[in-house]
């Protein structure tokens, strides 16, 4: 374990060399409106996520996306006739840039609503900082709890693991008739915060948890604890991690007999499932708020314009981006183009043909959202039946 | 499901234990550990999967070679494991022979990280399918035994009957004994050592690819890292059998993994921490028997 830390670290360093030689390019481009505010025919949204170095990927996709919200918008001749224009800038993942990267988009008052954050770590950090100066914020990929009601400013469209959790437990134990379940997850936040959820989603429907443990991510022996599931007379197995552990236990499980369903979570909602697993991750499920294959024109419009964009195939974290700034661009219709109007739109502002579903906000400013089931058939995610 | 759990401890346990009897062979005539196999355990497998598995990528391209089918395909992975074995002795130990052992610790620390670094920039830094050759299982009464795992009982068991034989009764394998009991004595009495050395490295090499080809089958993945933890458990299972004992370290080995699956399947909430169980059964066996199980006395090393 330790060394594997080593190499964590010795990666990590070389990540921030990388990012301290490139990380000035990001912020370059917002040189050109300067301190001045209410600039005549545009509105500016600030826009901060980790940007470079090795969990550069979510930030990246988030902006990408609302880079392509911004490009259909300002296509159809902007908002009120003003065009929208982002001012990037990278926190490189650190909390203590989290106050600094605020403060310098709170004093730039031309800014009138952010967007992006890729760590939770770093936005708890600039919460003070955003509600001194009133800034709202819709953040697209952090999903810790401790966010949920934390600032009259703060707002997310990425659903938490919690709220997922709980619908994925109703609808194994209800829409598919799950009523005893093995459940194994990875022993970190992600995994029990999932699985918790989905096993009180489980036991409010009906189901029981027959059997439960926890393994460390990298693990690849399972067949001890697939024993002892099938022990417990279960008729599913949960996996609530990452695939690379997923496609080993629907490998081991299937070696030792098991044939009742296994689900997955959206951890494993990647094709690398596939790849690694083979076909025995056929007919498993995950959950997701974004899938690419699925078959409604808003989603295959963008997902065409994201490759056509880009060169690359949109991840979740790109269609959640894409939707955040929709909200704003709602909220702003409705509020006026002012950091005041936005706050006081965004909590009742609703995108029904989101590309994530409809993004809409409960009282802690949380997402209010419908997650989508999926199945692997033929190597392949599909839809799966009775979604939620 | 005893039978189940069982089965497991003694597959993960063989797999540890010819991973634990590379790193006693070396240990035996070089007195140091040689972490570098914690990198060799990936090389076979990757080898393997060049000439047999489609779909690899090196470098970001598809290389195709030839496919020679799993079993050829294997051999030259353990072949060309050997190999690298020798040169990591050449190249990073050879010129260190008269240095303390902290020093020759330090290189196959470098050795290990620089290997691991260049299979991530080789092959990429994710998991690969390593593909499923060996498939099926049977039931008995409740349990099912897979294929696999009686292939990796055979081939553990075969693999340490040959080696026993050939450290008995070999001139090299005495050369090895030799070596292993006293270096300078035995370059006194016209050994080579420096070619029992070679000859160890490549035997030791051979075994810990062998047993990353077994891991990569029965778990059906390679990546750069996958031999990191396996190499601390055969680690662990030579301390714990007696370092140097060749039989020692096997049963070690096997000891170990029946400690692993017992936590996983007795111990409320022990499959998250199987491997602090592992390390803690090391503590107590260096607190209780500082020589090992099988370690009897200093002489009697390989």
């Amino acid at each position: 374990m330790s060394k594997s830390r080593i190499t964590a670290i010795a990666l990590s360093v070389t990540a921030l060399a990388t990012s301290a030689l490139s990380g000035c390019s990001s912020g370059s481009d917002s040189a050109s409106t300067g301190g001045g505010s209410g600039s005549g025919n545009q509105i500016v949204l600030g826009f901060t996520a980790t940007l470079t170095g090795d969990f550069a990927s979510y930030g990246v996709n988030v902006r990408n996306g609302a880079q392509l919200a911004i490009d259909d918008i300002n296509r159809a001749g902007g908002l009120d006739g003003k065009k929208l224009r982002l001012k990037i800038e990278d926190d490189q993942g650190k909390p203590s840039n989290g106050p600094v990267v605020a403060q310098k988009l709170c004093d730039d008052g031309s800014v009138k609503a952010v967007l992006g954050y890729s760590f939770s770590s770093v936005a708890l950090a600039s919460i003070p900082v955003v509600n001194q100066c009133k800034l709202p914020v819709v953040a697209s990929s952090v999903t810790s709890p401790k966010l949920s009601g934390i600032s009259p400013y703060f707002f997310r469209n990425v659903p938490t693991d919690a709220a997922q959790g709980l619908q994925y437990g109703d609808y194994a134990a209800s829409t598919l008739g799950l009523k005893k379940i093995a459940v194994l997850y990875q022993q970190d936040d992600y995994g029990s915060g999932a699985a918790t959820a989905f096993i009180k989603g489980v036991e409010a429907s009906g189901g029981e948890v027959t059997y439960k443990a926890a393994y460390q991510v990298g693990t690849t022996a399972f067949q001890s604890q697939i024993a002892s599931a099938m022990g417990s007379g279960a008729d599913a197995l949960y996996v609530g991690g990452f695939y690379t552990e997923a496609a080993k236990i629907a490998q081991q499980a299937r070696a030792a007999g098991f044939e009742g369903q296994l689900l997955g979570i959206d951890g494993s909602l990647a094709n690398e499932l596939m790849k690694l697993g083979g076909p025995a991750v056929e007919g498993m499920m995950a959950y997701g708020t974004f899938v690419p294959s699925i078959q409604t024109a808003t989603v295959q419009k963008f997902v065409a314009a994201y490759r056509h964009e880009f060169g690359d195939e949109p991840t979740s974290a790109a269609a959640l981006g894409y939707d955040a700034l929709q909200l704003v661009a709602r909220a702003i219709k409705d509020g006026g183009d002012t950091r005041a109007g936005i706050e006081a739109a965004l909590p009742k502002t609703r995108l029904t043909d989101g590309i994530t579903g409809a993004n809409s906000f409960d009282s802690k400013h949380d997402r209010i959202a419908k997650i989508y089931f999926v199945k692997v058939s033929h190597g392949q995610f599909i839809q799966a039946q009775g979604e939620s | 499901m005893i039978l189940s759990y069982l089965l497991d401890a003694l597959m993960l346990g063989c797999i540890y234990g010819l991973t634990g009897v590379a790193f006693t062979l070396v240990y035996s005539v070089l007195g140091m550990v040689n972490f570098a196999f914690s990198a060799i355990f990936m090389i076979g497998s990757y080898v393997t999967v060049l000439f047999w598995v489609d779909g690899l990528n090196v470098l970001g391209h598809q290389l195709d070679l030839p496919d020679l089918g799993f079993v050829p395909a294997v051999a030259v992975g353990i072949l060309v494991a050997g190999i690298a074995g020798v040169c990591v002795d050449r190249l990073a130990y050879r010129p260190l022979r008269r240095a303390p052992v902290l020093t020759l610790l330090t290189a196959s620390l470098a050795a290990q990280f620089f290997l691991q670094g260049l299979g991530q920039l080789l092959f990429g830094a994710n998991q690969s399918a390593f593909g499923n050759p060996v498939s099926g299982s049977f039931p008995i009464g409740q349990a099912r035994v897979a294929n696999i795992d009686l292939v990796i009982f055979a081939v553990s068991a075969a693999t340490m009957v040959g080696l026993h034989l050939f450290i008995g009764k070999t001139p090299l394998g005495r050369g090895i004994r030799a070596t292993a009991q006293d270096q300078a004595t035995a370059r006194l009495m016209g050994i080579d050592t420096e070619r029992v050395i070679m000859v160890t490295f490549v035997v030791a090499s051979m075994l810990a690819a062998l047993a990353g080809i077994l891991y990569s089958t029965k778990y059906q993945f390679v990546s750069a890292s996958m031999g990191q933890i396996p190499a601390l458990k055969g680690i662990v299972a030579a301390v714990v059998g007696g370092v140097g004992n060749i039989r020692g370290t096997f049963v070690g080995g096997v000891a170990l993994g029946l400690v692993e699956t017992c936590a996983v399947a007795y111990m409320p909430n022990g499959s998250a921490y199987q491997d602090v169980v592992a390390f803690l059964v090391l503590g107590i066996v260096l607190w209780v028997r500082p020589q090992g199980l099988l370690g009897i006395r200093v002489m009697e090393r390989a």
